[in-house]
C-alpha cells in the first residue's frame, strides 16, 4: 500500500459567487520514502495540494489517505496530533520562532510531544550538528543567514523523524549555492533515514536531482 | 494537554518579552489604569475616612448607649444606670477599643457680658483619653488639673462670643434631674480649639462626677459611648452589647444617630463603586483593542505553531498566558507605584485649603489624607486581573479561529 493515497481532491476557493478551482479531481499515490517534486508554473495548484496533503487546508471534496488514515474526515485537534506525529514541514521563509534559539526551535515538536528534556537537547543539537550548524546552537533566528535559518527548519522537520517531509518551495529564497546544497543535505538525511519527502518547487535544479517529478497544470496532473 | 502547560507557559514568557516592544504598550496602559484607580481609591478612602473619623469623634463613638427619650428631648432626667459589670464585660470584648461614660447637660452660659447656649459635657478623665475629638486633641494629662475647684474647658469660639477670658467665672444655668433650675459657677481654667467653630462653641467639658453631684444625677449619666479598633465589626458587637445594655435605655449605632452622614456616606461608597467600575470599563477596552491588534498581528506566527503540532486549545491557553503575563507584570508595577504615590499623599496630605470653609463641615480640614490599605490595593489588582484575562478571551478566540493554512497565509508582521 501507498504512504500517500489522494484521491479525487478538487479544491475551490470561494470569490464572491465566483468558484476559482485550485485543483479539480487529482488522484494520485506516493510511495514511502520517495523523494517527489511536485511541479508546475504559479497557480498550478501544486502549494495547494502540499498544503493538502500535509492537513495544513482542507480539501473541497475528496480524500486523501496518509498510512491508511483518511485525514479528509479528522478533526482539527486529532489532525495537529497527526501532524506532530508525522509530518515535518519546511516552509518559504523559514518561519522559525523568532523568540527561540535555534537549538529550541528544533527541540520544540519533541517537547509538545512529552520527551524528556536530556533527550531533546541531545536529539536536537545532533540535528543541528547533521545540518552543519553545530556553532548556531544558542543564536536566534535574526542572528542567522537565510541559508542557516532553512537548515534550522531542516533539522527541526527531521529532529522527530517524521514519515513525511513537505517542503513548499523551501529554496525560493535561497541563493544557488544554498539552494543546492539544501537539496543535497535534504536527499541525503531522506537516504539515511528513509523519509519521504514532498517538496513543490519550479526550481530547475532541485527538478534535475529529483527521481519523480508530478507536474501539475490548472489544478490536474499533467504528468507523474 | 496540562503536561504541555509548562511549555506552553514558558513560550509565553519568552514571547513576552521577545516583543517587548509592543506589549510595553500595554503594560504601561496596565501600570497608568491600575496607578490612577489606587491613588483615586486612596484619596476616595481617605476622605471618606475621615468624614467618618470625624462623625465618631464628635462624642458620638462607633456605638452608643442612651436612654431612647433623650434622642427627643436632651434633659438629663431622660438618664439610665448601668452596672460596672455591664461596662466591664463590654470593655472586655476584643474588638472594642474603649468606652467612656459621659453626662450632657443642655446649659446657658453667662459672663459679666454675654449670654449663649451650649452644653457641659460631664466627662471620666479616665476613660476619655483618644475615644473622642477632645480626648485626642486636648492634653489629656491637664484634665485633672482644668476641672479642679469647678474647672471648666471651655471652646475657644464660646470664649469669644461670651466675651471673656481665660480665668475668669462663668455662670451655668441648667436644669437639674428634677427640672429645677441650677445655677453653677465655674472656673474658666483653660480652653480647646476644634477646626469647627460651632464644636468650639457647643461643647464644655468639666469632670463627670461633678456634673453627676451638681446636677443630682447619682449613677446615673446620659451616655456611654463606645469606640471600635473596626467599624466594619460594628453589627458583631452590636449584637453582643444588646443583651448588656440596662432597661430604660438603648443601643444605638453612629448611623442611627446620625442618619444624615450614614446614608451620604453610604450614597458616596455606591457612587465610588459605579465609577471605578466605569474605570474599570473603560481601561478594558483599550487593552483589548490593544491584545486584539496584537494577536492580529501575529496570526502568521500561530499558523505556523499549528503547522508544528500545536492544537488550538494550546494557542488559546499561549495567548491568554501571554495576556496573564503581561497583566501581572503591569499590575504589579502599577500597585507598587500607587501604594508609593498614596504613601507619600498619606503622609503630606492633598491641601484643600481654597475649599476648607466648606470643608471643615464635613469634618476635613485643610487636607485630606489618602488611605490605601494593601488589602483594597490587593483587590484592585485582582479586579484588574481578571477583567484583563476576560479582556483576552476575545483576542484568543480570534486566534484560533483560523485553520493553519489561513494563518500562515497572513503577512508576518
Amino acid at each position: 500500500m501507498s504512504l500517500i493515497e489522494v484521491k479525487n481532491v478538487t479544491k475551490i476557493y470561494k470569490q464572491g459567487k465566483i468558484d476559482n478551482y485550485a485543483l479539480r479531481g487529482v488522484s494520485l499515490d506516493i510511495e514511502a520514502g520517495d523523494f517527489v517534486v511536485l511541479s508546475g508554473p504559479s497557480g498550478s495548484g501544486k502549494s495547494t495540494l502540499l498544503n493538502i496533503i500535509g492537513s495544513l487546508d482542507n480539501a473541497t471534496s475528496g480524500d486523501v489517505f496518509i498510512d491508511g488514515n483518511n485525514i479528509s474526515k479528522m478533526s482539527a485537534s486529532a489532525l495537529a496530533d497527526f501532524r506532530l506525529n508525522n509530518m515535518g514541514f519546511i516552509f518559504q521563509s523559514y518561519n522559525l520562532f523568532p523568540v527561540l534559539t535555534a537549538l529550541e526551535n528544533v527541540g520544540l515538536a519533541l517537547e509538545l510531544k512529552g520527551i524528556p528534556r536530556a533527550e531533546i537537547i541531545s536529539r536536537s543539537t545532533a540535528a543541528l550538528e547533521e545540518v552543519g550548524l553545530k556553532d548556531f546552537l544558542k543564536r536566534k533566528p535574526n542572528e542567522l543567514s537565510g541559508g542557516q535559518q532553512q537548515r534550522v527548519a531542516v533539522a527541526r522537520a527531521l529532529v522527530s523523524k517524521p514519515r513525511l517531509i513537505l517542503g513548499d518551495e523551501p529554496t525560493a529564497n535561497l541563493d544557488s549555492a544554498n539552494s543546492e546544497s539544501l537539496i543535497d543535505l535534504m536527499k541525503a538525511m531522506q537516504d539515511k533515514y528513509k523519509t519521504t519527502v514532498i517538496l513543490s518547487t519550479h526550481d530547475s535544479m532541485v527538478l534535475s536531482k529529483s527521481k519523480r517529478v508530478i507536474t501539475l497544470r490548472d489544478g490536474q496532473v499533467a504528468s507523474s | 494537554m496540562l503536561k504541555n502547560i509548562p511549555i506552553i507557559f514558558n513560550l509565553a514568557l519568552k514571547s513576552v518579552f521577545n516583543n517587548w516592544s509592543k506589549n510595553k504598550v500595554i503594560i504601561v496602559i496596565i501600570i497608568v489604569s491600575i496607578m490612577l484607580i489606587q491613588i483615586l481609591l486612596g484619596v476616595a478612602e481617605g476622605f471618606r475616612g475621615q468624614v467618618k473619623n470625624f462623625v465618631l469623634d464628635s462624642l458620638i463613638g462607633n456605638l452608643k448607649i442612651m436612654n431612647p427619650q433623650y434622642k427627643i428631648d436632651s434633659s438629663i432626667k431622660n438618664n439610665f444606670v448601668i452596672s460596672e459589670h455591664a461596662l466591664q464585660q463590654i470593655a472586655a470584648m476584643p474588638e472594642v477599643r474603649g468606652l467612656t461614660r459621659r453626662i450632657q447637660v443642655p446649659t446657658v452660659f453667662k459672663s459679666e457680658r454675654n449670654i449663649r447656649n451650649g452644653i457641659i459635657v460631664g466627662i471620666d478623665t479616665n476613660t476619655e483619653k483618644d475615644l473622642s475629638f477632645i480626648g485626642k486633641s486636648y492634653n489629656y494629662n491637664n484634665f485633672t488639673t482644668v476641672f479642679a475647684g469647678n474647672g471648666i474647658l471651655i471652646g475657644n469660639e464660646l470664649l469669644t462670643k461670651l466675651q471673656t477670658e481665660k480665668h475668669f467665672k462663668i455662670v451655668a444655668s441648667s436644669q437639674d434631674v428634677n427640672d429645677k433650675l441650677v445655677e453653677t459657677a465655674y472656673f474658666i481654667n483653660d480652653t480647646f480649639s476644634s477646626t469647627l467653630p460651632n464644636v468650639e462653641e457647643m461643647f464644655t467639658f468639666t469632670d463627670i462626677n461633678f456634673v453627676a453631684k451638681t446636677y443630682g444625677l447619682g449613677k446615673a449619666i446620659t451616655e456611654v459611648s463606645i469606640v471600635l479598633y473596626d467599624d466594619n465589626t460594628i453589627d458583631e458587637v452590636f449584637a453582643k452589647v444588646a443583651p448588656l445594655v440596662p432597661h430604660g435605655a438603648q443601643l444605638y449605632t453612629w448611623g442611627d444617630l446620625n442618619p444624615f452622614f450614614k446614608s451620604w456616606l453610604d450614597m458616596m461608597y455606591i457612587v465610588l463603586m459605579v465609577f471605578f467600575g466605569i474605570v474599570f470599563f473603560a481601561a478594558t477596552i483599550p487593552l483589548m483593542n490593544t491584545i486584539l491588534i496584537s494577536v492580529l498581528e501575529r496570526i502568521h506566527e500561530f499558523g505556523i505553531m499549528q503547522a508544528l503540532g500545536f492544537k488550538k486549545s494550546y494557542l488559546f491557553l499561549y495567548i491568554m498566558f501571554e495576556a496573564a503575563i503581561i497583566l501581572v507584570i503591569g499590575i504589579v508595577i502599577g500597585v507598587i507605584l500607587g501604594l508609593i504615590i498614596t504613601g507619600i499623599f498619606s503622609y503630606i496630605g492633598i491641601n484643600i485649603a481654597p475649599f476648607s470653609a466648606g470643608s471643615a463641615n464635613i469634618g476635613l480640614g485643610d487636607h485630606i489624607y489618602p488611605k490605601l490599605d494593601v488589602l483594597s490595593s490587593l483587590k484592585v489588582a485582582l479586579a484588574m486581573l481578571v477583567l484583563g484575562v476576560v479582556a483576552s478571551i476575545y483576542p484568543s478566540i480570534r486566534a484560533i479561529l483560523y485553520n493553519p493554512m489561513q494563518a500562515l497565509a497572513k503577512r508576518r508582521s
